[in-house]
């Protein structure tokens, strides 16, 4: 085959720009990290990458509402433990004002300390965590309970997604642990309490006593919901952590280049690049014409 | 034979000799000139009569027609992918990972909603919320602006292409003539086939065109084969750009006698060929896909924002303007029901558990997970991604039969220089060899000079 002079100097210009553009490729991966940048550049990895980077936003919008949510739930877990408590600090007066030795004087000043509890528990019913009343249900910007006990809220609460598809309550409603609706009136079973003392009634004390114990169930029962409702929580947290990270290392091992690849193929396109260049120095071929 | 004659003889040879060198001197200097044919100096012995040396009869123009056909057709498929991945390099920009692309926008709207959902009664949540959905609207809307940029330009380089072409077209009719005119009069056209091959070359890159030349040696450029756009008497049919009426599409038609027939269908290789396929092809579809997803995404979300309840306790109300067909994608918009009023976001149901209902933003936010797009076969997530993947396919395609038709075109291309392309080192040779020979003739001149002078001085 005759070889004409164009043939070393096209020849020359294609493996020049065929290095550079190697070279212009090599060095994008190496500098971003990304082997797929542009859908083009493996169309199914970009399409899968685009539903891995979905389920990783969602996984981490999902621990962003359980990190909202666990605030809730652990304040109004907080007070319920403290409902409970002064709960039973009332049925111990009860139990001690109900001895017969002691004065109508004493259970006046006792009926007081009930009074100052129930304003306690009707405290602790309108707990304010991040802005809202946790035992309100979805009206939950104001003050569930005034001082008479009486509920101002929804019998229902939010939910929110937690995990694909799942939703989880994000707290226990207050008619439900304080209200009437579950058995026993909390506010009721005090209210009692504080009267029959006033009036020196006995046996309206000795039964409030029970009143005090059923509410202190439904309060115990509340606190149980609440600890189910974080079991679930934490589980769904740490799922939303698994996808994560999951989907994180799905979408490298999609679109990310390997560090060393990218690096060796920076060094070998220069290489390339390098040897094209050489041989474009050495034309034009020796001839007749010589080296010019 | 004569000493006069013989003193002819090397006036002959001299006359070749030169002729010879200026042929190589011509090659010589198109060592660099693209199309170029190298020339051989035809030389023969002038022997009728006893001897008469020797001559130059013309110059033969060494190519090979059947490769130069070869070469059209490469032109042709190589203009066609080079066109394509051009039209299409635009759409890998438009559907990437960036930030304000599609994808990145659909996961932002998401998150907004996830935390209107945590806190339906909080202003900021529901700011926050509006204000990603405009931004989804306009990352609808910049991604059909950037498929209908594309579209623009492709019919821009289209009208350019055929403007050029037609230029062509009467370079290659105007050549025609002179070759016959000169050809008629005995005299040496090499160059001027050259200059017409290369036009031709040229314009095969454009659209997909057959060379077929008739008994005396005129050609005609047929159009894919059957449309002649050069005929053999060197007229031309232009051809011209215009929208069709009914569908708005630039469409080509080709000039025959009074009027214009369409013949955009015919042209499905070179440039041109590659600019239609890419417009009516990946970039309408995608347009229309994007469309469609915009109007799917636009119906659901107003369906379920309309049933639920604002902070103000209204219903009834869009998230975004309502589109649908053609253009949905370029028109989408946050609805004026709640732009700049948060309290018309509708994240709750009910009226009376306002403002911790939070049941609206729930069922707006199942939408993510629901098929409501593609004729309800898919959820807005795949749609998406099935958009980003077909588009992928079409640019990495177009850049693959891109680079494999270069290679194709270089491969000929070598073929044909290896043929016809000048070598320095051989019209070198030619050189010394078409100088030996002056010299050569020049002694014979010097020799039967010498001999006259004997003669004529013998009596003396």
């Amino acid at each position: 085959m005759r070889i004409p002079d164009s043939q070393f100097y096209a020849s020359s210009q294609r493996s020049i720009a065929r290095a550079r553009q190697d070279m212009a490729a090599a060095q994008e991966r190496a500098a971003t990290g990304l082997r797929v940048s542009k859908p083009s550049d493996d169309p199914l990895a970009a399409a899968q990458a685009r539903r891995e980077a979905s389920r990783g936003r969602k996984a981490s919008d999902h621990a962003r509402t359980i990190d909202f949510g666990r605030v809730g739930l652990r304040a109004a877990d907080a007070a319920l433990d403290e409902v409970s408590g002064t709960l039973q600090r009332a049925r111990e007066l009860a139990l001690q004002a109900a001895n017969s030795t002691v004065s109508s004087g004493d259970r006046g000043s006792i009926a007081g300390e009930i009074d100052s509890l129930r304003e306690l528990v009707v405290s602790l019913a309108n707990t304010e965590a991040a802005g809202r009343y946790v035992f309100g249900g979805y009206r939950d910007e104001s003050e569930p309970f005034d001082q008479s006990g009486t509920y101002a809220g929804t019998l229902e609460g939010r939910e929110v997604e937690v995990s694909p598809g799942v939703r989880m309550p994000l707290g226990v409603t207050g008619e439900r642990i304080f209200g009437a609706s579950s058995g026993q009136d909390v506010f009721a079973a005090l209210q009692n309490l504080s009267d029959a003392l006033r009036a020196d009634d006995l046996d309206a004390i000795r039964s409030s006593v029970g009143e005090l114990v059923a509410a202190d169930e439904q309060v115990v029962e509340a606190r149980g919901e609440l600890g189910v409702h974080m079991n679930a929580f934490e589980m769904a947290h740490s799922l939303s952590q698994r996808t994560q990270q999951l989907t994180q290392e799905n979408i490298s091992e999609l679109v990310g280049a390997d560090p060393f690849q990218a690096y060796s193929d920076l060094a070998s396109s220069q290489q390339a690049l390098q040897a094209a260049v050489e041989i474009a120095s050495q034309l034009p071929p020796p001839g007749l014409l010589g080296r010019g | 034979m004569s000493l006069f004659g013989i003193l002819n003889t090397g006036r002959n040879g001299m006359t070749a000799a030169s002729f010879g060198t200026a042929t190589a001197s011509h090659n010589a200097s198109n060592v660099a000139t693209p199309g170029f044919s190298r020339r051989v100096a035809h030389i023969e012995p002038i022997g009728s009569h006893g001897f008469g040396g020797a001559r130059a009869s013309g110059a033969d123009r060494i190519t090979d027609p059947y490769l130069e056909r070869r070469l059209l057709g490469a032109h042709s498929s190589a203009g066609e992918a080079s066109a394509r991945a051009t039209s299409l390099s635009a759409l890998d920009d438009i559907f990437s990972e960036a930030p304000g692309n599609l994808g990145p926008a659909f996961d932002d709207f998401q998150t907004a909603l996830s935390d209107l959902a945590v806190n339906p009664g909080d202003t900021a949540a529901r700011q926050l919320f509006l204000s990603r959905a405009g931004d989804l609207s306009r990352a609808f809307n910049n991604a059909a602006a950037g498929v209908g940029t594309a579209i623009e330009d492709t019919n821009a380089r289209i009208t350019s292409e055929v403007e050029q072409l037609n230029a062509k077209l009467h370079e290659i009719a105007k050549l025609g003539a002179e070759i016959a005119r000169a050809e008629t009069g005995g005299q040496d056209a090499g160059d001027l086939h050259d200059l017409r091959d290369q036009h031709i070359r040229e314009i095969a890159q454009s659209v997909p065109i057959t060379v077929v030349s008739d008994e005396n040696g005129a050609i005609s450029v047929l159009l894919s084969g059957s449309q002649a756009l050069v005929s053999s008497d060197n007229s031309v049919h232009e051809l011209s750009t215009a929208q069709d009426p009914a569908t708005g599409t630039l469409e080509i038609y080709r000039q025959s006698g009074a009027g214009s027939t369409r013949v955009s269908g015919l042209i499905t290789g070179g440039r041109i060929g590659g600019y239609i396929a890419a417009r009516d092809g990946t970039l309408s579809e995608t347009m229309a896909q994007l469309d469609a997803l915009a109007s799917d995404v636009v119906s659901a979300y107003n369906g379920a924002h309309s049933a639920g309840v604002g902070l103000d306790g209204g219903s009834g109300r869009n998230l975004f303007t309502p589109v649908s067909g053609a253009d949905a994608a370029r028109q989408m918009s946050l609805s004026a029901d709640v732009a700049g009023q948060p309290d018309h976001v509708a994240a709750a149901i009910d009226a009376s558990s306002l403002p911790g209902d939070n049941r609206g933003a729930l069922v707006l936010q199942d939408l993510a997970a629901t098929a409501f797009a593609d004729g309800g076969t898919k959820t807005a997530g795949d749609a998406l991604g099935s958009i980003v993947a077909s588009v992928g396919v079409a640019v990495q395609s177009a850049r693959a039969h891109e680079s494999q038709t270069g290679s194709m075109v270089s491969q000929v291309e070598a073929v044909r220089e290896s043929i016809s392309g000048v070598s320095s080192d051989e019209e070198m040779i030619s050189l010394m060899k078409f100088q030996r020979s002056y010299q050569a003739s020049l002694r014979v001149i010097e020799v039967a000079d010498q001999m006259l002078s004997d003669l004529l001085n013998m009596g003396r």
